[in-house]
């Protein structure tokens, strides 16, 4: 690499590292994980960059390599964690219930983690990152009227669930009852 | 609790696919109704502005660092290629090798045809002189390599070839009806003829069938 491209490669860097970044940590919601798949983006976007068609954004391209870096994250380590509960011998239906939220219900993450995953997919990208409907249905190999699906089902979970808990008052959530 | 359609009409809002002024009106029923204002606020404060993300300091320099020296910041030169879009090239590669497999293995089994047809025993009687010597050029195997060919790319060519010389070994083994090789004519040199069948057999080709009976 000469010492122009290293000079283009910071500016690339510096230009979409907080988007592939944010990606990472809302699909992951781990920042050492966010942090590995960030860097894991940058040099498969350099391994890959003959692959890159200019007509086209390079911030969706990129976007879309920290989506599927971060999904693949996901799966393996959903792999491991059934793997653990077979070696412990303790798999049962909780295996399939979504995890059970951490944060705070003024938090989003809280609300998201609610949702299924592909639902839960589908909302960070549409909504938190701008993707078109074509583009987030290429990353999860669903049809487009499937991501659409997700997203309207998703949006309805979270609204019913938040009509529970959550008033709107002067412009601010007000939390009614902590959510067990 | 928002009707049907007054959902739909949000939703359409939330994608982003009203025309302005029907967005505006949405926009408009939002802020005037209590009821749906109550429904709706959390769900679309939170859709508008996740939490802010906290970039962790040094990350950047971390993967400047971190890019392989090899790489060189080069993209895909214009071409007709790059006209194409990937998803849609990867479809025109895959019919490019569909059809010039079927291109090659049609001209094989025409040209064995022609072959079979000019070489007949029936039609020419044989020869008492020595014939040329013939390799076999299997149109399987020219099929598996044109697959090769055309996928291209860092594609090893040997699980095609093995593939199409798989496929002759088994069409070997079938009739002669369903042979398919293509011979190509060498100089000069030995070649083991086929035994002449016994003069007193009658041709299986022209066996006479029993006329149907009509009930």
């Amino acid at each position: 690499m000469c010492e122009g491209d290293r000079a283009a490669y910071g500016l690339l860097v510096d230009r979409h590292l907080a988007a592939v970044y944010a990606v990472a940590l809302r699909l992951l919601r781990n920042t050492a994980e966010a942090e590995d798949t960030a860097q894991d983006t940058f040099v498969r976007a350099m391994e890959r960059l003959h692959q890159y068609d200019p007509e086209h954004s390079f911030h969706n391209w990129i976007l879309k390599i920290a989506t599927n870096q971060s999904l693949n994250r996901l799966r393996s380590r959903r792999r491991e964690r059934r793997m653990q509960e077979r070696l412990a011998g303790q798999e049962d239906q909780r295996s399939h219930a979504p995890p059970r939220s951490e944060a705070s219900p003024t938090d989003w993450r809280h609300w998201l983690d609610q949702l299924d995953e592909p639902q839960r997919l589908a909302i960070i990208l549409f909504h938190f990152h701008q993707m078109p409907y074509a583009e987030i249905a290429e990353i999860l190999a669903l049809p487009i009227n499937t991501v659409r699906t997700h997203l309207h089902r998703g949006r309805k979970r979270l609204r019913e669930l938040m009509a529970q808990v959550v008033h709107w008052e002067d412009g601010s959530w007000q939390i009614a009852t902590p959510n067990a | 609790m928002a009707d049907r359609d007054t959902e739909r009409l949000i939703d359409a809002w939330l994608d982003g696919e009203l025309p302005p002024e029907r967005a505006a009106g949405v926009e408009a029923m939002l802020r005037e109704s209590p009821a749906l204002r109550r429904e709706y606020a959390p769900l679309i404060e939170l859709l508008r502005s996740p939490d802010p993300i906290v970039m962790p300091p040094g990350l950047a320099d971390r993967i400047k660092s971190a890019v392989p020296a090899r790489h060189s910041l080069r993209v895909m030169p214009a071409g007709p290629r790059a006209a194409i879009a990937p998803a849609r090239w990867r479809y025109l590669r895959s019919t490019l090798a569909a059809a010039a497999s079927i291109a090659l293995f049609a001209g094989g089994w025409f040209a064995s045809q022609l072959w079979t047809g000019s070489s007949n025993p029936v039609a020419q009687p044989p020869s008492t002189a020595e014939a040329p010597t013939v390799v076999i050029v299997s149109p399987w195997v020219l099929n598996g390599l044109a697959q090769s060919l055309t996928v291209g790319g860092s594609v090893s060519p040997a699980p095609f070839i093995a593939q199409g010389a798989a496929m002759e070994l088994l069409a070997g083994s079938l009739p002669a009806a369903t042979d398919t090789t293509v011979p190509l004519v060498l100089p000069e040199r030995a070649r083991p003829r086929a035994p002449e069948p016994p003069a007193n057999l009658p041709d299986d080709r022209f066996i006479i069938f029993p006329p149907v009976q009509r009930l």
